[in-house]
């Protein structure tokens, strides 16, 4: 198969996946793809099944949650370089559990989930380093979902 | 009369009616004569025009969380320990005016009050007292800040100290630093014998004061009687608190230590501690408003480290919500926080703060405890 | 015979506690409970005196209702009116939200330390602000912005609960005229918000900071600061070089009430602005 070197190219500017060999960019790069999407395309939407795990290139996403009596909001915007949908490539795969839209024309690399999975089963190495990285996503989001609970603005400063 | 030079450090004798000369010479230069008296079972602070104002023949018995006053049949002026009453109530009052308002015609104006700053002469100041004074004034006349009204009241303020020569079991004054001797910070200073006080001066208005009265020069005898006095009193003091120059340090940096819950767990944070101490210096500042809301004034009130309000949030809630925090940060400042601020502890072992907890809490015995947590 | 000082009629101080008056000469509303007052003093002496530096604060009182320290939110370097930017939450201020232009107001100040902005000249600019701790960086960023090309790179976070409590947003354009990189984030928005949504301290991974050669000033809440602080330290950003403004109850605003001590600092004359390294060793003592 002919090697997109363009997408490893891209690949390999993604500060997440640094230290990734050439040998195992080529791998990820036979299902990876890029992605363009227009302002307000749907990117996924809750409900659908975990296909893809996706970096942001260019533009912005948002992710959002809809509420019967609330609209939409928004708990998270992802901008260049950010990862979005990594529940992916957890072990239990369940369905999108939020909506993620373009706020601006975007581009994005998509990676084949189940492939990735694969090719980390089959490279411990690498498995190690990509999930080590996806632990890192996931330590961060966590953090800001702690501190948007926090809701620090819910108290004024000191006055008498 | 005599011939006698007198000059600073020199010590005479009266006889001890000579003191309602001294307090004549006082008022006479328009000096408002305050001093111990025995009052609703305490020792209070007031004006006195006259020495059967003193608490003549009164001696104290006090330990934590009591203090009983009462008549011994003695001939003493100065032997009944001070109670809650402070200087600092004349230094620093309860409540002054800052300044006051009224509305005209939808403006706020300044209301112009005739200022009042009587002269005090303060008698019978113990010598934990006099190091009080010296540490309120490291606080309220500093490089960057003045308290105006302290200053002027500090500037001609006479201090005639007592040495103390009957010291309470709650008195720790050697604990930090200081002594029931007298060394400076005072006009006059007197040694209560028997049948006479001596007088040591301590400066010029202290040589004129001494000029107008009935004086003597001080005999071996009594200087070696009261120098006997002075080491049996300094005897009596109990070096109970430990090691008082580690504090800063040794607080500072056990912040967090469960040791601290437990020494709070007696305190009802009521803030007695902070009214009696004679360093406590924390003010609010609060408007006074008729109530058409047409005229208000400003008024600065003491406050207390206990107080809730003391550090609320107009949000709501405040930094120190609980006792232990609030006991935390009284013990903190007096020990540690006030030598970085201020150049030297907070606390001068007066006792007051034992005396006059509703909880029997002894700042001494805290302290070790706290000392011997952080170990 | 005897009569207590409390009885005595009652003295009169003249000191830094005494008003200052000043004329409201406009009002800009900036959110639903959040203006900028613009002052200007009575008394052209006072008025030809008054200096204050960025990040320093004023105490305003509202005769009946009180005083509240409020910081300055003007450009120091501008001759003229005197800007705060005023959420409404307490007695006073609410108080304050109800006057018009023309009233008067008392003036105290200015008080307490300021942003490093002259110190900090040569070196790259980190601001993290959150909710209404944008109005005392305001100063600095127009300090900044009068000597652009004195500073290295610059750049802005700011956050807010929700779109419509965003400080200053005729100016984002402006700011980012000047070479400023300025990120904009809410934490809780819906699908007609555009920008990033995410809480203010997050955004620092997308930096990438030369440790040594920045400064970090923030000022928000006071979770907000610490959270933007963990993440300046895991960068190696020194802890002289990382700002902080602190708040507490402060009263007299000259270190002598003892209301805003915070160890054995006062934050009204020691501070409201201190660097990590001052702060270190009370950091996160619950309840100081």
């Amino acid at each position: 198969m002919d090697i997109d070197r363009k997408l490893i190219d891209r690949l390999r500017a993604v500060p997440w996946f640094q230290e990734i060999s050439l040998e195992h960019f080529e791998a990820i790069a036979q299902f990876t793809r890029m992605l363009d999407l227009a302002k307000d395309e749907i990117l996924f939407r809750e409900g659908d099944s975990e296909d893809y795990i996706y970096v942001v290139l260019k533009g912005r996403v948002a992710i959002e949650v809809n509420s019967p009596d609330r609209g939409k909001l928004r708990i998270f915007t992802a901008e260049a370089l950010d990862v979005v949908g990594w529940s992916a490539v957890t072990p239990v795969v369940r369905q999108r559990t939020a909506t993620t839209r373009a706020v601006v024309d975007s581009t994005l690399l998509s990676i084949d989930a189940a492939k990735l999975q694969q090719l980390c089963d089959d490279n411990c190495d690498l498995g190690y380093l990509i999930m080590s990285r996806v632990s890192s996503v996931i330590a961060g989001r966590l953090m800001g979902a702690r501190m948007q609970l926090l809701d620090f603005y819910g108290k004024q400063d000191c006055e008498e | 009369m005599t011939d006698y030079q007198l000059s600073i450090n020199t010590t005479v004798a009266i006889s001890k009616p000579e003191l309602n000369k001294l307090l004549d010479v006082l008022s006479g230069a328009g000096y408002k004569t305050i001093g111990p008296v025995a009052k609703n079972n305490s020792l209070v602070y007031e004006q006195i025009e006259d020495i059967s104002d003193l608490p003549y023949g009164y001696e104290t018995d006090q330990k934590a969380g009591r203090y009983r006053l009462y008549q011994n049949g003695g001939s003493e002026y100065f032997q009944a320990t001070p109670g809650a009453s402070t200087w600092k109530k004349y230094l620093t009052p309860p409540r002054t005016k800052l300044f006051g308002l009224v509305n005209v015609d939808n403006k706020w104006k300044e209301v112009p009050v005739s200022e009042i700053h009587p002269k005090y002469a303060f008698i019978g100041v113990r010598p934990c007292e006099i190091a009080a004074i010296k540490i309120q004034d490291t606080v309220l006349i500093r490089e960057d800040y003045v308290d105006t009204l302290y200053k002027k009241i500090r500037d001609e303020l006479i201090i005639i100290a007592v040495n103390c020569l009957h010291p309470a079991d709650t008195c720790f004054c050697t604990s930090v630093g200081g002594s029931p001797e007298a060394e400076d910070g005072y006009d006059l200073r007197l040694t209560e014998l028997d049948d006479l006080f001596l007088v040591n001066i301590g400066s010029q208005k202290g040589i004129d004061m001494v000029a107008q009265l009935e004086y003597a020069a001080a005999n071996s005898h009594s200087l070696q009687i009261e120098n006997e006095m002075m080491s049996e009193a300094k005897e009596k003091i109990k070096d109970v608190l430990k090691d008082y120059k580690q504090l800063p340090e040794l607080l500072m940096n056990n912040l967090t230590h469960s040791a601290w819950e437990d020494v709070a767990a007696k305190c009802l944070s009521c803030g007695s501690c902070t009214s009696v101490c004679p360093t406590c210096f924390c003010w609010d500042v609060q408007d006074v408003t008729n109530l058409h809301g047409t005229e208000t004034q400003r008024d600065k009130v003491w406050d207390s480290c206990f107080n809730p309000t003391f550090t609320a949030h107009a949000g709501g809630g405040c930094s120190r919500p609980t006792t232990t925090s609030r006991l935390r940060q009284r013990i903190t400042h007096k020990f540690a926080s006030w030598v970085e601020q201020h150049g030297g502890e907070g606390c001068v072992g007066c006792g007051r703060c034992i005396v006059w907890c509703p909880a029997k809490i002894d700042i001494r015995e805290e302290l070790n405890i706290l000392q011997e947590a952080f170990k | 015979m005897t009569m207590s000082a409390v009885e005595d009629k009652m003295h009169v101080e003249e000191n830094a506690m005494n008003p200052n008056w000043a004329v409201i000469k406009k009002i800009e509303t900036e959110t639903v409970d959040t203006s900028t007052l613009w002052l200007e003093f009575e008394d052209e002496e006072v008025r030809k005196d008054y200096k204050y530096s960025a990040g320093q604060f004023n105490m305003l009182y509202l005769p009946i209702y009180g005083e509240s320290a409020i910081s300055i939110s003007s450009d120091p370097d501008q001759e003229g009116l005197i800007g705060h930017t005023i959420r409404f939450v307490g007695n006073v201020t609410r108080a304050v939200s109800r006057l018009n232009v023309g009233d008067r107001i008392s003036v105290r100040g200015p008080f307490g330390t300021n942003w490093p902005v002259e110190e900090s000249k040569g070196k790259d600019v980190i601001i993290f602000a959150g909710g209404i701790g944008l109005a005392p960086l305001r100063p600095a960023i127009y300090q900044i912005i009068n000597n652009r090309k004195d500073y290295g790179k610059v750049t802005i976070v700011y956050g807010a609960r929700c779109p419509s409590d965003l400080l200053y947003t005729g100016e984002y354009e402006e700011w980012r005229s000047h070479d400023i990189e300025l990120m904009v984030t809410v934490d809780h928005a819906d699908d007609t918000w555009d920008g990033l949504v995410g809480v203010v301290p997050m955004y620092f991974y997308r930096l990438r900071p030369n440790p040594e050669n920045t400064v970090l000033w923030s000022c928000g809440p006071e979770i907000m600061m610490h959270f933007v602080l963990y993440e300046g330290l895991a960068r190696k950003i020194p802890d002289n070089q990382i700002y902080l403004s602190y708040e507490r109850n402060m009263k007299c605003g000259v270190g002598v009430c003892g209301h805003c001590q915070h160890g054995a600092y006062y934050i009204c004359k020691d501070g409201p602005i201190f660097t990590y390294e001052q702060l270190e060793p009370y950091f996160n003592v619950e309840d100081l």
